[in-house]
């Protein structure tokens, strides 16, 4: 089947609840099983129906892949395999295994006990669908069945994040999940080798974006940070649990390191503390700087960093505290913010974007009084700073990462439609490939070229490079192979003609051609046969051209001059009949000698 | 019975220990013969051989001992090759030829025959591993004779010959030969010109390792002197986007080199008529390589990019090009935003979270998302995710903006940033090159600010690194200099071990920025025009700190000397004498100053010429010359202290007149009369100051710098007589055995006279006597030696001191933290490590390897600690920093790999001028309570004069404790600061 299928579940011309359904060769693979945070209804999943009406679906999936382990890609696997049924392989990175659950623990935890909602998966769903999974790691060539092969490229973004390049026969799909190709102060940028994929399936968060450099950012964030706390000040950072938090987790402890620093920073213990304990283990994910230092020491044990009390919120003086949730909705960052905000001297860092209706957003906006719901009114005193810190590739980075793999086709998700409208014009215009954005449901068709893998005979290739190797290489010149397609069950071989023949059981017959000239040239045959030779040495440069007892021999052609010492001559041209070409060349060239 | 066999046993090996001492001759007897016929007999052995292995292994050992006598050599070739024909198994007979290969070495091989047969061996070879050996052989052989052009022309043939094998590796071998035997000249099928077409026709082939093994075989010729064909190029540019690393880095290599060769020439660019010229255009190639897939690539193509200062400002300028854009709509970078609030007069709103909101729309069109051309290349390089790429575009961003002033102001905004790399070594070398360029840039007050962050930094490298870099940088406005200043003070407080670099920092500052400065004075000084403000305490650091830098605003400004006041102008006489080389000469009122001492360097020659000329002069004897050197040796010290163009002349000169007032006075001690005496107290006395001389002989050896033959001579005789009275004093003062002794000093009499003959100086009176004497002795036991050096040694008298020239130098260290004036005791848990910072400077030393730390507990015991080598920095002498490197032309120093994380420039000749910043290791067991460690530089010298010392092996060093019988060995650089210490003891029951 020489085409690609796609059909994008979530994540079609949309950001959240990524799952996308691909089929090559006959394999069908699911890529990432996300669902969407905005939702709380059954949109929330994927349609998984779309697959198969009714009951399980392992005989419609032939493999999921996880690439990372945020919710909007991983969210409804626990769903996926414990409620729809599904029991077919499983596959995502080391850290992505260890860390996914402590997610999706937490997001079960949130909605079943906080919103009360019933029809969610259960703990136990979650611990059983763990068990399924197999872990990959970074370009280990994985075998899913005897056709299907995937292997995991590092992707930056977050700990344990991975592109996927999958293969079926000679058709190739890169999926990137989400990726990020610049730095940062934990992990490193993603990294691809030319796989030259049919099709790569990017990520296009940032489309129309090309940021500045992170330095600039840091240095500010770093500034305002240092300013505040030698005026005594106290700094709130509300962070969301995993990703980002290290990052700035990391980029305070060096700098409180390098300046020698005394004032305490402070996380707020959740399940940040255990996916900590991951970092630390997964040392080989992270960037240079870390992976070089750790044998001193390991980065994540911070040395600056302590987890945070309740009963710290009241203490006198300076502190830097880190606490969830990120957008000042809910939780402790809430609560501190609320004890804080009256006092100008501290301040409150929004490293993300927030929601509308957050008090996130409305501080963002310059909201000076607060109110909440128990009529309590908070005045905002504090500086509100915001600072944005996002680990996906901009429309430089997605172009870089094409420009890296070389596919033939690209298609864009995990994106909105009017952003990746221009990045797709741009794929059109400055690398003239095809370029895809299918909706959610809609299926697109890529063709790719088919290819037949032939098995050539040793001795063939040998035989073939030992020509070939004879003159100095030269791009132009063609490389030819003689040999007899052998066709036997499934198998095609190349061979050369002795050995198919053997194989065969049969005797080889040779069929030469045959052609007599007439010509007119007065003097002895053998000075006729010379001034053919100059002639056929004249037109064949590169040829080996013999003369031997008065034939003239290239390759198995032969020239023969016959006659006596009259005018008359006859020329006989013969060849075999793999010299074809050549001998109708050189009987050409005969003929139309005397024109 | 038994116990009557055990005393014979022991007499008899006590008879072997009395043994009689060597021969003088014979200690130059004792060198290694060498023992021959090993390799041969193992070629020998190789006919034995059964198996291949076996066979292999020979040859192993053979290449290990590799000892061929001149005349088994042929027959051993010819064995080689007999076996090689035999040989199956085509490791042996690779190694076979690699043997060959080194026997070339030998000098006195043919190297044609060898050759000859490799050639021949090769003929009916058809492993690919062995021919591609055979290859490498060749090569190696034709390197050694490298004058011999035919041969080299033949060798070429034969690899010609084989580069149409299937094998990459013999390619590869091939191409490799011929990089580096083709001999340059000629023409025609086998002239330069024709094989370079050859090797470009191998740059086509389908292997990636052969095509990469062409380029670099054009690289080899390059090197040579070749000069490669201009049109060459556009071929190499298509290579640059092959799928292998490694052409790919070869290519890289090769466009820069084609680039560099011809920057002029021009190039078509490809779908338009426009034309380039050719630097530009590897520029451009190169940036884009900085965005390659592979880390090497990027790194060598960053580190090329440095070298191409010939490129157009135009190219330049577009490689610190972004165009940022969020939502499809403009969006400036913050370098601009700054530069904005600058321009605009007004400060930044603190209003943050939409200041860098997106403005106008972007027209779709116009935005290219991919790097075209040079456009943005050092921003990625400098964002990248390796070091080693970000170092690299670090240097090659100094270097380019050395040469194109404006590209400098550009480029500082980009350097500033890097200051918040997270890799130390990153930061370092952005403030390094900052500083390169700094005569090129003018500061803003928001790149200043930026800067002066960084000076909070909790590492001294990076300190010291902005207090050099801010002394060499222009300021541009009043509030700069403030800030600066301010910020200078602030880190002075926070750190106050940098008070010497700041204040070093402030002096230049001063120097450059006069008129800033001028309108700063009231300020800084706290002058009220009304009140009398209270007199501040000069010995404040920070109050130092800024005199220095208004004395030497000063001294460019005349004016300023109106505003001081009168405690001020006293200040200023007292840091003028305290410390000269900070604060300046200034034009002030006569009444207040006390004249000035101009340094008279050539009278201080003059004098201590004199002096020493008084001392030849004076009679050979007696107390009246005693008297004068003791007057000399005063003189001379007092000399060194006032002066320092002549202090190490002088130093070495009292020294060693005081050394010889030591040595007459053990002389002229009557004990020597009577070896009951000297075995008495007394004789410890003796043996107390000998100990001393001996350490005086060191001192003078080992601690002058650039002393001439004269100096060396008559100190190396003077040290012969102090090796005579040591040896007269123990065999007649003591009864420990003075074998080793006799030994070492017949071999120092040897060596001293080979020296005095080789330098053609004249021996002194008693050496000479000495000499000759010893030569009539036929026995070279203790007791005879010592009975003939007696009267001699008792007949000597003091020879005249030489004059030593004033380039002489002596080795001093000065410690300046930790300063020994802390009160609070370190505490620390006994018998646990405590590091105790140590910054020290060294100058003139001569052997840094030599050189330890002493530490002495109150108990006595003393230990040395090695330093680790990269603690000791050699100190840059106020070299302007553009002079330190050139920009590097060839390929080698611009691709080579050496370029580490700290990775310095090297300089050309051995520094003898450190800086010392390590951290001492103090240990102890528990003490009652505080006391004082002593702390300090001494060199130690133990390896070097092992002689010394009596026999080796008895008294060896065991874990740095120090022994009291070593102590001569160890000379004292500086005088010990004290740290107070107190090991407490372990907390029980945790």
């Amino acid at each position: 089947m020489p085409d690609i299928k796609v059909t994008p579940l979530g994540a079609g011309q949309d950001v959240g609840r990524s799952c996308i359904l691909l089929s090559l060769g006959g394999k069908n693979i699911m890529l990432d099983c996300g669902m969407h945070m905005g939702f709380n209804d059954e949109r929330r999943f994927p349609d998984f129906t779309y697959i198969a009406p009714e009951g399980p679906l392992t005989s419609y999936v032939d493999c999921v892949i996880i690439s990372h382990f945020h919710l909007d890609h991983c969210g409804a696997l626990p769903y996926f395999t414990e409620v729809v049924g599904y029991s077919g392989p499983i596959y995502m990175t080391h850290p992505t295994k260890a860390i996914a659950p402590i997610l999706l623990e937490d997001m079960r935890k949130v909605a079943v006990e906080k919103k009360g909602e019933s029809n969610f998966f259960t703990s136990q769903n979650v611990k059983d669908c763990m068990k399924k999974v197999t872990a990959v790691t970074l370009h280990q060539s994985v075998m899913v069945d005897s056709e299907l092969e995937i292997k995991a490229y590092y992707a930056g973004h977050v700990l344990g994040a991975a592109m996927f390049w999958i293969r079926v026969g000679s058709q190739s799909v890169v999926y990137t999940g989400d990726y990020n190709m610049t730095p940062d102060r934990h992990l490193g940028a993603a990294w691809i080798d030319k796989c030259r994929p049919d099709l790569l399936i990017s990520e296009s968060t940032y489309a129309t974006t090309i940021r500045d450099s992170k330095r600039c950012r840091e240095r500010d964030f770093l500034k305002k940070v240092h300013e505040c706390i030698d005026r005594g000040g106290k700094v709130l950072i509300p962070v969301f649990a995993l990703g980002r938090a290290q990052e700035l987790c990391i980029l305070l402890e060096t700098y409180w390191e390098r300046m020698n620093l005394k004032v305490p920073v402070y996380f707020a213990v959740g399940l940040t503390e255990k996916a900590n304990n991951y970092y630390k283990m997964f040392i080989t994910w992270t960037n240079q700087k870390i992976r070089k230092t750790f044998v001193q020491r390991n980065m994540f044990d911070f040395k600056h960093i302590k987890p945070f009390d309740k009963a710290y919120i009241d203490n006198p003086g300076a502190m830097v505290v880190f606490a969830t949730p990120g957008m000042l909705h809910a939780g402790l960052s809430l609560q501190i913010f609320k004890k804080w905000a009256p006092n100008e001297n501290n301040m409150v860092i929004m490293p993300g974007f927030c929601v509308v209706g957050t008090v996130g957003h409305k501080v963002l906006n310059g909201a000076k009084k607060i109110e909440f719901e128990n009529r309590q009114v908070v005045e905002v005193k504090m500086s509100v700073q915001y600072m944005s810190f996002s680990a996906h590739a901009d429309a430089k980075g997605i172009m870089q990462l094409i420009q890296y793999c070389e596919p033939k086709n690209v298609m864009l998700v995990h994106g909105e439609a009017a952003k990746m409208e221009f990045l797709k014009e741009k794929i059109k215009k400055e690398f003239s490939l095809d370029c895809y954005t299918p909706a959610n449901g809609e299926t697109s068709i890529i063709n790719t070229s088919l290819c037949i893998p032939i098995d050539v005979s040793l001795r063939l290739l040998k035989a073939e490079s030992m020509k070939h190797n004879a003159l100095p290489p030269d791009p132009k010149r063609s490389r030819v192979m003689h040999g007899v397609l052998v066709m036997k069950d499934s198998s095609t071989c190349l061979m050369d003609v002795d050995e198919a023949c053997r194989e065969a059981g049969i005797n080889r017959h040779f069929v030469r051609f045959t052609s007599t000239l007439r010509m007119e040239d007065p003097g002895p045959s053998s000075k006729t046969a010379e001034k053919l030779l100059q002639l056929i040495k004249a037109r064949l440069k590169d040829w080996h051209v013999q003369l031997t007892d008065g034939s003239i021999s290239v390759e198995s052609v032969l020239v023969k001059v016959e006659g006596n010492e009259d005018e008359q001559k006859s020329v006989y041209v013969s060849w075999d009949n793999q010299d074809e070409e050549l001998g109708s060349y050189i009987l050409g060239l005969l003929q139309t000698m005397g024109q | 019975m038994a116990a009557v066999l055990k005393k014979r046993a022991l007499a008899e090996y006590s008879q072997v220990i009395q043994e009689p001492p060597k021969p003088l001759k014979k200690l130059r007897l004792v060198k290694k013969v060498v023992t021959s016929g090993s390799a041969s007999a193992y070629v020998g052995l190789l006919e034995k051989s059964k198996s291949s292995n076996d066979a292999l292994q020979i040859l192993l050992r053979i290449s290990d001992s590799m000892k061929f006598q001149e005349e088994e050599l042929t027959d051993a070739i010819r064995k080689l090759s007999d076996h090689f024909q035999q040989e199956s198994e085509s490791a042996v007979r690779a190694k076979i030829l690699c043997l060959f290969g080194d026997m070339g070495r030998e000098a006195s091989v043919d190297l044609q025959v060898i050759i000859d047969e490799i050639v021949q061996l090769l003929k009916k070879e058809t492993s690919h591993k062995v021919l591609a050996q055979g290859i490498s052989a060749l090569l190696r052989l034709g390197c050694l004779w490298s004058d011999n052009l035919s041969l080299h022309q033949r060798l070429v043939l034969v690899a010609k010959q084989y580069l149409s094998d299937t094998s990459h590796l013999v390619k590869c071998k091939c191409l490799e030969l011929i990089g580096e035997l083709q001999p340059l000249g000629g023409t025609g099928e086998t002239g330069a010109q024709a094989v370079l077409r050859l090797i470009g026709d191998y740059s086509h082939s389908e292997e990636a390792r052969v095509r990469s093994a062409a380029f670099r075989t054009m690289i080899t010729l390059h090197q040579r002197g070749l000069r490669l064909d201009p049109t060459l190029y556009s071929e190499v540019c298509l290579a640059l986007k092959d799928d292998y690393e490694i052409v790919r880095q070869a290519a890289l290599q090769l466009v820069w080199i084609l680039g560099q060769s011809y920057p002029e020439h021009l190039v078509q660019v490809p779908d338009s008529d426009e034309q380039l010229r050719m630097v530009d255009d590897a520029f451009s190639k190169l940036c884009v390589m900085i965005n390659d897939l592979s880390m090497r690539v990027r790194t060598q193509a960053a580190k090329g990019l440095g070298a191409m200062t010939l490129v157009s400002p135009r190219f330049l300028q577009q490689t610190l090009d972004k165009k940022l854009m969020s939502n499809m709509r403009k969006k400036r970078s913050a370098h601009e935003r700054a530069w904005e609030s600058v321009t605009s007069g007004e400060w930044s709103s603190g209003k943050m979270w939409a200041d860098d909101a997106p403005r106008e729309m972007v027209d779709a069109e116009s935005v290219s998302l991919i790097s075209t051309g040079s456009c943005g290349a050092f921003v990625h390089g400098l964002e990248d995710e390796f070091m080693e790429v970000r170092n690299a575009s670090v240097e090659s961003l100094c270097q380019l903006s050395l040469h194109h002033p404006q590209f400098a102001t550009m480029s500082l905004d980009f350097l500033v940033d890097m200051f918040n790399d997270e890799i130390e070594g990153v930061r370092l070398r952005a403030i390094d090159s900052l500083t390169r360029i700094s005569q090129h840039c003018l500061l803003r007050e928001d790149q200043l600010e930026t800067i002066l962050g960084a000076l909070k930094d909790f590492s001294v490298d990076v300190r010291e690194g902005l207090h050099k870099m801010l002394g060499a940088c222009r300021l541009s406005s009043k509030g700069c200099l403030q800030m600066c200043v301010e910020s200078l003070l602030e880190n002075l407080k926070k750190y106050p071990m940098d008070r010497k670099s700041t204040w070093r920092c402030l002096q230049r500052v001063g120097q450059a920025h006069p008129e800033l400065t001028l309108s700063l004075v009231p300020e800084l000084l706290a002058i009220h025009p009304f009140l009398d403000m209270p007199e501040v305490d000069v010995e404040e650091p920070s109050y130092v700190s800024i005199l220095i830098l208004v004395f030497n605003a000063a001294q460019h400004c005349p004016t300023m000397l109106q505003l001081f006041e009168e405690s001020t102008l006293k200040h200023y006489c007292y840091l003028r004498d305290t410390m000269p080389s900070l604060v300046p000469a200034l034009k002030v009122d006569r009444s207040v100053r006390s004249a000035e001492l101009r340094p008279v360097n050539e009278s201080a020659a003059r004098f201590l010429d004199s002096m020493l000329a008084r001392l030849e002069a004076a009679p050979p004897a007696g107390r009246l010359r005693e008297e004068l050197m003791q007057a000399a040796q005063r003189d001379l010290e007092r000399l060194a202290a006032i002066d320092s163009s002549v202090s190490g002349a002088a130093h070495f000169a009292a020294a060693f007149v005081g050394s010889q007032l030591l040595a007459s006075k053990v002389l002229a001690n009557r004990l020597w009369a009577n070896p009951a005496a000297l075995a008495t107290h007394q004789g410890h006395v003796v043996r107390a100051t000998i100990a001393q001389l001996l350490q005086h002989c060191l001192k003078l050896q080992y601690l002058f710098l650039g002393l001439g033959d004269q100096e060396v001579g008559a100190v190396r005789q003077f040290r012969l007589l102090v090796l005579a009275l040591q040896l007269v004093y123990v065999v007649r003062g003591s009864n420990s055995s003075a074998l080793a002794l006799t030994e070492y000093f017949l071999e120092q009499c040897d060596d001293t006279a080979k020296f005095l003959n080789e330098k053609g100086l004249v021996p002194e009176p008693f050496v000479a006597t000495a000499l000759k004497e010893l030569a009539q002795l036929e026995d070279t036991k203790p007791g005879p030696v010592a009975r003939c050096l007696l009267p001699i040694l008792q007949a000597a008298s003091p020879a005249p001191p030489p004059r030593p020239s004033i380039a002489v130098q002596m080795t001093t260290a000065v410690i300046s933290e930790p300063t020994g004036e802390i009160d609070a005791a370190l505490k620390f848990t006994a018998g646990l490590v405590m590091g105790v910072p140590l910054d020290a400077e060294l100058q003139h030393l001569r052997d840094p390897s030599s050189l330890r730390i002493k530490v002495k507990y109150p108990d006595q015991q003393t230990q040395l600690l090695v330093p680790k080598r990269p603690d000791l920095r050699p100190l840059e002498n106020d070299i302007l920093p553009t002079e330190r490197q050139g920009p590097s032309t060839s390929v080698s120093s611009v691709f080579g790999m050496d370029v580490g994380e700290n990775a310095k420039p090297v300089s050309t000749s051995t520094p003898t001028d450190f800086r010392l910043l390590t951290t001492v290791l103090i240990s102890h067991q528990v003490w009652t309570e505080a006391c004082t460690v002593d702390v300090s530089l001494a060199l130690d010298l133990t390896e070097q004069e092992a002689g010394l010392l009596g026999p080796p092996g008895t008294s060896r060093r065991g874990a740095g404790l120090l022994k009291p019988d070593l102590e001569p060995c160890v000379l004292d650089l500086c005088k010990p600061v004290k740290v107070y210490v107190s090991p407490k003891p372990v907390k029980r029951g945790i």
